[in-house]
Order: C-alpha cells, then sequence, then structure tokens
C-alpha cells in the first residue's frame, strides 16, 4: 500500500524529473520506510513525504531549464527568432480568449435576469485562460533558447532543456515537408520520431541545404488558420457558456453544455490516442470536470 | 546578468554541501547526514533533496561518482572544487551574521 501512495506522489512530479531520480527517490523512501517503524515513526514520515512533495512537485515544474552557455557547433535561436516564434503563437491565442471571454461577459450582462449566478465558474475559467498562457509563454521561450539541432554528416540530434530529445539516423529519414514561412518537417516512418525546425533557427537556409541531400524538400501549404479557427470556436462556445448561465434559460445552458463536453471530450480522446503531452490534457479536463460539476450542481 | 540559481544559496543546497564536505554519499546517505547536522530538526524529502542536487549538478558544484554500489539505484555524489569554496563562502557568511548577533545581544544562555 506504502509503495502505491508513494508511486501516486511520484506521478506528480514532472516526467523528466521523474525520469532523472524515480528510481533514485523509491530507494530513498524503501530505506526511510525500513528504518522509520512503529505508529509516530510512520505518521512523521507520511508528513514528511506529503509536506515535500506540497512544495517541491510545484517547484519542479517552474525549474527553469538550463540553457547551454558554452560555445555551440549547432544550429539555434537567437533571441528575435525566439520572440518571432512567441509572437506567432501565444501573443495571439491570449488576446482571442480574453476578447471571446468579453463577448460573453457582455451577451451574459445585457440580457441578465439577475447576474449572481455561478461567479466562480468565471474565476475559474479567466484564471484558465489568463495565467496559463501567461506561464506558458515563459516556459515556451526558454524551451525555444534551450533548443539546439546538431547536425552531422550521418545523423541530426535535437537538444532540448540541455538534454538530448530525439536523434534521427540519415538513413532513417523518410521524408522533409517544408512549410514556407514557417519551417521543416523532418519525418521518419515512425510518426513519434520527427523534428521540426523552424524557419526563424540560425542557419535555417544552410541546413535546408544540406538536408535536401538526404531527402526530397517536399513543400506543403500551411494549415495554421484552420486550426486558428477551431480553436476560435471553442473559445466562442466556452464564453457563450456563462453567459447562458447569465440569462438563466435552462434549455439553452444544457444544449450549451452538451455540445461543448462532446467538443472537450473528443479533444481529450484525440489527446490521448495521439499520446500528446500530459500537461496537454490538464485544461480541458479541468474544463469538462467543472462544466460537468457544474451541471450536477445545477440539477 | 542573468541571476543564478543559487544565489542566495538556499537552505537544503547548504546543507547538502555541508554533508558531502566529508564523504561522498548517496541520497538517503545524505539526508541522515544532514538530519544528523542539525539534531534531526532537518529532514530532507526526496523531491527536495534530489531538487536540490539536480541544481547543484547543474551548476557543478557536486559531481555523480560513475562507479554504483551493489545496488544501481544507489547514486553516489562528491563535492567538487567551487561547490567547497561556495560552502565556505556561505558559512563565512552566516558566521559574520552570527557576530553581528552576538554584538546586539540578542542571544540568550547557551549560545552567548
Amino acid at each position: 500500500m506504502s509503495e502505491i501512495i508513494f508511486g501516486v506522489l511520484l506521478n506528480l512530479y514532472p516526467r523528466r524529473f521523474r525520469d532523472e531520480y524515480g528510481e533514485a527517490m523509491e530507494r530513498l523512501f524503501h530505506d526511510r520506510l525500513r528504518a522509520e517503524t512503529g505508529f509516530f515513526g510512520r505518521l512523521k514520515l507520511w508528513v514528511d513525504l506529503l509536506g515535500d512533495a506540497i512544495v517541491s512537485v510545484p517547484r519542479e515544474y517552474w525549474r527553469r531549464p538550463r540553457t547551454a552557455t558554452a560555445p555551440v557547433s549547432g544550429y539555434r535561436m537567437s533571441e528575435e527568432a525566439v520572440s518571432e516564434m512567441a509572437k506567432r503563437t501565444h501573443l495571439w491565442e491570449g488576446p482571442m480568449a480574453f476578447l471571446w471571454l468579453a463577448i460573453g461577459a457582455l451577451v451574459g450582462w445585457i440580457g441578465k435576469a439577475g447576474a449572481r449566478d455561478l461567479c466562480w465558474m468565471y474565476a475559474v475559467m479567466a484564471f484558465l485562460f489568463a495565467v496559463l498562457p501567461i506561464r506558458g509563454l515563459g516556459k515556451f521561450k526558454d524551451h525555444w533558447r534551450s533548443w539546439e539541432l546538431m547536425l552531422g554528416e550521418d545523423g541530426i540530434r535535437q537538444v532540448e532543456d540541455g538534454s538530448l530529445a530525439v536523434a534521427v539516423r540519415r538513413d532513417e529519414v523518410t521524408k522533409i515537408l517544408e512549410t514556407i514561412g514557417m519551417g521543416m518537417a523532418i519525418q521518419t516512418s515512425d510518426p513519434h520520431k520527427s523534428i521540426w525546425v523552424p524557419s526563424v533557427a540560425s542557419g535555417y537556409a544552410e541546413m535546408r541545404q544540406r538536408l535536401a541531400d538526404w531527402a526530397p524538400i517536399e513543400e506543403v501549404a500551411d494549415r495554421r488558420p484552420r486550426g486558428a479557427f477551431r480553436g476560435h470556436i471553442a473559445f466562442g462556445l466556452l464564453s457563450l457558456y456563462p453567459a447562458a448561465l447569465m440569462v438563466r434559460a435552462p434549455s439553452c445552458v444544457y444544449g450549451l453544455a452538451a455540445v461543448i463536453g462532446v467538443f472537450l471530450l473528443s479533444m481529450i480522446v484525440t489527446m490521448l490516442v495521439s499520446r500528446a503531452p500530459r500537461k496537454a490534457l490538464i485544461l480541458p479536463i479541468v474544463l469538462l470536470v467543472s462544466l460537468v460539476g457544474n451541471l450536477v450542481w445545477r440539477l | 546578468m542573468p541571476r543564478r540559481k543559487l544565489d542566495p544559496l538556499p537552505t537544503a543546497a547548504f546543507h547538502i554541501l555541508l554533508a558531502l564536505a566529508g564523504e561522498d554519499l548517496h541520497g538517503y546517505g545524505i539526508m541522515r547526514a544532514v538530519a544528523g547536522q542539525t539534531d534531526g530538526k532537518v529532514r530532507l524529502g526526496p523531491g527536495t533533496l534530489y531538487g536540490s542536487i539536480k541544481t547543484l549538478l547543474e551548476e557543478k558544484l557536486i559531481e555523480e561518482l560513475d562507479e554504483r554500489a551493489e545496488d544501481v539505484r544507489r547514486r553516489y555524489y562528491r563535492l567538487t572544487g567551487a561547490g567547497r569554496k561556495l560552502a565556505a563562502r556561505e558559512a563565512e557568511r552566516l558566521a559574520g551574521m552570527l557576530r553581528a548577533a552576538r554584538a546586539k545581544r540578542i542571544f540568550r544562555g547557551a549560545h552567548v
């Protein structure tokens, strides 16, 4: 039982930290389990472990990745390039989410029969949409600052946050897809083993020339608008939900909740199937749980 | 200039440097040494211990030994020259504070 509980605690830490120190932490836990016996000994042990997890888990998530300061031989991202990448993604999504929320609030305020309904729902959503993108922006920039590509004669290695993330041998490369103005994807037969090279990376043109000898470079259309459009539809639906709660129209609330619920569920399933990082699942799961909890509370 | 991770030196990191000043130790050994040098008042949990070890390794203040004991899950650590210097500097800083506190006569009893 103790092992299971400690396993759950261990799972709270970021994957990278667990991979590095998980076994050693388990060893330490077993040593303490053997040494600290008796009711009070065990109680003290668990108080220590829980207190430690409360402090150290968030600290590991907030840990800034180590950026290399030594001279590099590979391709990296300049500070300007990192800012450009951030502009392309986070700085657009954040204000758009706020705009949708503002529209939802306005609609709700205009049609309200009494604005005392479930302010916490707004608080949770505002927090998620405001704080997470801001935190995400910092992590996004740190990630790309520490990104590095080492291109050799027989392979290419991608370094992230100071450690090797992907290594692709030259003979493994099946095709290279380039989206003009965005970058190129170096693909292998394994869909989970590919390397994305942003066009703003230093030495991109030279790298492209060298990679052209490895596999033919195929140009593809930029599919961003479609993805962005779907994202804004999702934000729009979510923003209308609190508005519907405010106007107190049950049929509208339940219908909208069902549509949003199905959307969130399909998003979670898609992410699970495509083996998306666990952290990316947090937002849709929190939204779905709060939506279901809200409906149960109303019923 | 970017701020260094260990400026100021966190208490847990200082305790680990002190524990490793005597001998090379593994995680549990460090935890016991820290408990010993603080009369049992500081007991580093696994998250704090290995989080601090990770930072100290990144800053090259300690190093991991290649040879492993009979249990491969035990990882041994050793203090580097830079780590010893930093620990000495921190000890001097604390000693200076202690002198100032004594001069102000804020201690009572056995500490005076």
